[in-house]
């Protein structure tokens, strides 16, 4: 809708072009003088331009008056889009991310290792733990936020499974995403980030739930605003990956295997500052309630548990071209769902990141460890925290665009963990380990008809080693983002 | 001759002013607000017609008058020339009107030349300027008016989430492209002054949007999403501008003589300027600049953009 000042300044300025056109042309039409137009401050004007045509004329053209007409006109309009953008203005912006899939076997990433000892995958847990699991729960992901296609019915556990596709093929609507930002100032910004996942119901209830992801206020306090505080449920700072977690940001669908512990959205304090000509080098220092870890993992406290906090921080080099970057990062900090602060989580990575024109390649790499339940301690039931120990886990990925709209894309995964809850030493040895020694192969194809809307197609092939069997698991996987 | 100009320009002004006369908008006003948003914007689209048609008429009107002065002016040389079947006319000159002198007429003696926009004495301003950094440092006369350029087009691309080049110095009237070469989107803007503009987003593969800058000044180009992509363009008013050397020096011909206003601009320094006289055997001015720290900018919302904007 036109401003309603818009046409009174236009009426009022060709009122005024056309006043003053007519002492002009009552000038000219006594003596052809020539009459310049007014430019600068008017001192001691002169013409030159010997490289236009219309110098020659003696005075003011039709060309030159349509001209500054036009001129006019664009001021006008310039004047009017500066006051626009200047008022306090809230960005609303989103997303919907729809999406088919289709999973192998029954959607489930493990399978159960039961039987007498000796015929046992992994007989060295029979007598440890109640329940022995092998592969990746998370492995047969259908979107970008890492939901499996089932979570499988496995004893002992009673668990909300968002999904719950028992291998069928299905439609399904990943996140409807809805961000505003806010400027609070010349220096600081507020971002709230709220997903919307429609899911199936039961028991005559909506099984439709909704996750804040992001809620923080960003301040730059210095002149440069190469420094940033946060505070409120953020990014988390350890590795890269957490940078193109959402579905609008990520070139493929799924998430790599280890996006589960530097992805999520702890809540605390951050510092982020870039230093060095064309910021070289970058540092992230953040202190939370708990771990990166998503929140529906084992491993996750948005509401602190226990009184110790956790301290994260990456430091990163990076070419002053933007071509590389190298990065160093690290976690630690009591264990999530613990009450008392004695014993720690801590993970540590390396990533990495190439781009060139279409062509970006990022890897990372990471370790951690988590002591879980002590001997000797007692843990209230809603407060049990899971012991893990990440060997290896790591990724490589690659994304090319090849034309403006089309894109492929390469991954390779590994992940090496077992993840237990109780104590194994403890009499009646501990509750349940998953054993994972799980490898991934992912290939996809993105295609992006217009700057609104992203088709992706991936193909996870789930594969296992080191003695864990071969689980049908595979999914095909397709996203349609539309964003807004 | 007079009236008829008055005539003239009020008709022509006429449909200028009519669209915001209270008595003619209101009414307009009110009809629009209670139509469908559709009729409105059908209203909008009638009226932006309406005012093209008018202009149109404005500058047809002026045309016709144009073209009135010019062949007064061009029967008034053919006349102090003794033009008659002369032709006196250049080759381009098919419009030359040859009056056949009257019996008895004496042949006027040649009137003064119309005035000229170009002064007759010119001289070379030169001159050294301090500066953090000679490569991208420019100097230019402002206060001389000179045509604005027709039909020039510069190309600033976005090519790996930069602007090539990050520097550029055009004439006013000179049209600048920006094609994008990225596969990512790009959405150039610029907050103004002199020149606010949003062009909106594309990617390589689509065409390139234009801006043509009509009014001289700094023009500051971002990109709203890619933080780091920054480019300036000096627009200036004439075709006197120079870079400096690398040993700082520069050299401007043609500057017209009288009080001139200089000025040496930097996109990574502070802008200096200066009023000297020119005299006719020429003039001397030094610049000093100083570095200026680089300020940061917001997004095409006013917003700053966050520090994973990169």
């Amino acid at each position: 809708m036109r401003h309603p000042s818009r046409s009174w300044w236009r009426g009022v300025a060709g009122a005024a072009l056309a006043w003053s056109l007519v002492p002009s042309a009552l000038t000219r039409a006594e003596t052809p003088a020539p009459v310049q137009p007014e430019f600068g401050d008017g001192q001691d004007q002169d013409t030159v331009g010997a490289d236009a045509s219309d110098d020659d004329q003696p005075a003011p053209t039709v060309q030159d008056l349509s001209e500054r007409i036009a001129d006019l006109e664009r001021r006008l309009n310039d004047t009017e889009l500066a006051a626009a953008r200047r008022r306090p203005t809230v960005t609303v912006s989103g997303y919907v991310d729809l999406g088919f899939f289709a999973a192998q076997g029954d959607g489930s990433g493990v399978i159960q290792d039961v039987g007498p000892a000796q015929s046992r995958y992994f007989p060295q847990y029979a007598d440890k733990f109640a329940w022995v699991f092998l592969g990746d729960l998370l492995s047969p992901a259908v979107n970008s936020r890492g939901e499996p296609a089932d979570l499988g019915n496995l004893p002992g556990v009673n668990r909300a499974d968002s999904i719950r596709s028992g291998g069928a093929p299905s439609f399904i609507v990943n996140e409807v995403n809805l961000t505003m930002q806010g400027a609070l100032g010349e220096s600081a910004l507020a971002t709230a980030s709220v997903n919307y996942l429609p899911r199936s119901g039961a028991d005559f209830s909506l099984g439709d739930t909704f996750d804040v992801d992001i809620a923080q206020v960003e301040w730059m306090p210095t002149a440069s605003r190469r420094w940033s505080i946060f505070v409120g449920k953020m990014e988390s700072v350890v590795g890269i990956e957490y940078r193109d977690r959402k579905a609008r940001d990520r070139f493929g669908i799924t998430p790599s295997l280890i996006a589960r512990y530097t992805t999520g959205n702890p809540l605390g304090v951050k510092v982020r500052g870039k230093l060095g000509t064309n910021d070289w080098f970058i540092v992230a220092l953040a202190l939370t309630n708990g771990s990166s870890t998503t929140e529906t993992f084992h491993f996750y406290d948005e509401i602190d548990s226990n009184a110790g906090k956790t301290a994260s921080g990456r430091l990163a080099l990076r070419a002053p071209s933007g071509l590389i970057e190298v990065g160093a990062s690290g976690m630690y900090g009591p264990q999530d769902h613990a009450q008392d602060s004695r014993d720690a989580m801590w993970f540590v990575g390396a990533d990495l990141q190439l781009h060139h024109r279409g062509f970006d390649l990022k890897g990372q790499w990471l370790y951690g460890r988590a002591p879980g339940e002590q001997l000797g301690q007692t843990y209230s039931e809603d407060h049990r925290p899971y012991g893990l120990r990440l060997h290896v886990g790591a990724y490589l990925e690659a994304n090319w665009m090849v034309r403006p709209f089309l894109g492929f894309l390469a991954r390779a995964d590994v992940r090496d963990a077992i993840v237990w809850l109780g104590n194994p030493d403890a009499p009646g040895g501990g509750d349940r380990i998953y054993v994972t020694k799980s490898w991934r192969a992912t290939g996809g194809v993105r295609v992006v008809p217009n700057e609104h809307a992203a088709v992706k197609v991936e193909y996870l092939h789930n594969g296992e080693y080191g003695g864990v069997p071969s689980i049908r698991n595979d999914v095909f996987v397709t996203s349609l983002v539309l964003s807004y | 001759m007079p009236s008829k100009i008055w005539v003239v320009s009020a008709i022509a002004a006429l449909p200028l002013v009519g669209p915001v006369n209270p008595l003619v908008a209101a009414p307009r006003a009110a009809a629009a607000a209670e139509a469908p948003a559709a009729n409105q914007s059908a209203e909008i689209a009638r009226l932006e017609a309406e005012l093209k048609q008018q202009r149109d008429i404005l500058l047809q009107s002026m045309q016709v008058e144009q073209q009135h002065y010019d062949l007064l002016l061009k029967l008034i040389q053919n006349v102090s020339q003794g033009g008659l079947g002369k032709g006196t006319g250049t080759p381009g000159d098919t419009g030359a009107l040859l009056i056949p002198p009257m019996a008895g007429a004496t042949t006027p003696s040649p009137p003064e030349p119309p005035a000229r926009k170009v002064p007759e004495k010119t001289a070379t301003l030169s001159g050294k300027v301090q500066a953090p950094a000679h490569d991208e440092v420019y100097v230019y006369v402002q206060n001389v008016h000179g045509a604005s350029v027709h039909g020039k087009t510069i190309e600033i691309a976005q090519k790996d989430k930069q602007f090539v080049p990050s520097v550029a110095v055009v004439q006013r009237g000179t049209k600048v492209t920006f094609p994008n070469f990225d596969a990512v989107y790009h959405n150039v803007f610029s907050p103004g002054p002199p020149h606010a503009f949003d062009l909106g987003s594309y990617r390589a593969g689509e065409a390139p949007r234009a801006v043509e800058m009509t009014s001289p000044g700094v023009v500051e180009l971002y990109c709203n999403m890619h933080s780091k992509m920054h480019a300036s363009v000096l627009v200036v008013p004439n075709s006197l501008w120079t870079r400096v050397g690398p040993d700082g020096s520069f050299h401007i011909d043609n500057v017209p003589v009288g009080n001139r206003k200089i000025v040496a601009w930097s996109p990574k320094t502070k802008s200096a300027e200066q009023t000297v006289e020119v005299t006719p055997s020429g003039a001397t001015v030094n610049f000093s600049l100083g570095a200026e720290a680089e300020r940061p900018h917001n997004n095409k919302y006013g917003a700053p953009y966050g520090s994973y904007k990169d």
